[in-house]
């Protein structure tokens, strides 16, 4: 099975057994007001809490992305040593 | 086949697969690193040079290496024209004679200094499979703007919702594999281009094999600034569009 069949698959099933528990095939132990209202509102709430978890991996990641100055200055250095050992020994540099 | 044995006795081989097109400034001093690192390792390796008819002179400077470090440590296996980094690598596979491939970019964004890591992870918990990432503790990147490392994290972002790939930098390419895996992967790629080197993790993820990661510092364009275009975002999207509905 593809990833995006899972995905399809994941979705039908949560879209059916929404739907189960919406047209009471199957029992939700809440008072009736209460089940639709939380049935209606868990689809966007769920939306939302993906924005967010989205939102906040893209700004840690990019917060905590480290940083090398001084791996670059290195290989800067590691450049021109390894120049100067090429050339000594024939290669055109 | 797991040689964890102290430094010195590694009885492994390491093919260093490298693609060219104009890299004939960058070429020498990558394999100057190789060697070093190598070397003072002692580890025993190859370099498989695929050139693709470079206009500026790459494989003429690849011969003067060979000649300065032998035809057994570097193999050069060119190309007349571009052909593109996929089938790069599986023309190179064909002339491998290590136990274990290699496969890096030429422009010093990987640095050799991480292989020792990478081959004491891989012989400390038996991998099939080694890959840098540049997202986790110890990660970096030097050289990207603020935009650019957003652009960068919300790419891995997207592939990690839509493609669950297991690792933490799917579009890196700095690995090492065992050889027989490799080949077993590619045999069954379908991708070109970019999306290429994803599909491979993401296979291998999902055909069973271990892969560990070790952080990398990235240093991106030694010379010149860093670019990436709309056009690459675009081709990057359809890329991971088309993964998810062939892995």
């Amino acid at each position: 099975m593809t990833r995006f069949n899972r995905l399809l698959t994941y979705f039908f099933s949560a879209t059916a057994l929404w739907t189960l528990f919406y047209f009471d095939f199957l029992p939700l132990p809440l008072d009736d007001d209460v089940k639709y209202y939380f049935l209606q509102v868990l689809p966007f709430w769920l939306l939302i809490s993906f924005g967010c978890w989205c939102l906040w991996q893209l700004g840690m990641g990019v917060y905590s992305f480290g940083e090398c100055e001084q791996d670059y200055r290195d290989l800067l250095l590691e450049i021109k040593m390894a120049k100067d050992d090429l050339r000594t020994k024939g290669i055109s540099v | 086949m797991s040689d964890f044995s102290a430094p010195g006795s590694n009885l492994n081989k390491y093919s260093v697969i490298l693609p060219t097109y104009n890299e004939r400034r960058n070429l020498p001093v990558l394999v100057w690193l190789l060697e070093k690192v190598f070397r003072e390792n002692q580890i025993d390796w190859e370099a498989i040079i695929v050139d693709d008819a470079s206009p500026d002179g790459t494989l003429e400077v690849a011969k003067q290496l060979q000649r300065l470090y032998g035809e057994d440590k570097i193999v050069l296996k060119p190309r007349t024209g571009k052909l593109g980094l996929g089938t790069a690598y599986i023309h190179a596979l064909n002339f491998v004679t290590g136990n274990f491939v290699i496969i890096m970019d030429a422009d010093f964004s990987h640095h050799p200094k991480y292989l020792p890591k990478f081959i004491r992870m891989q012989q400390l918990y038996s991998l099939d499979i080694v890959t840098g990432t540049r997202y986790i503790p110890g990660g970096g990147v030097h050289g990207w703007d603020l935009k650019r490392k957003v652009i960068s994290r919300g790419a891995n972002l997207l592939a990690k919702i839509a493609l669950w790939p297991g690792v933490s930098d799917v579009t890196g390419s700095f690995r090492l594999y065992k050889t027989n895996v490799l080949r077993t992967i590619i045999s069954h790629t379908q991708s070109k281009g970019y999306v290429f080197q994803m599909e491979i993790i993401v296979r291998a993820k999902a055909m069973g094999y271990t892969v560990g990661e070790v952080p990398i510092n990235f240093v991106d364009r030694v010379y010149g600034e860093s670019k990436l275009g709309g056009d690459e975002i675009v081709q990057y999207a359809k890329g991971i569009w088309d993964l998810m509905r062939s892995v």
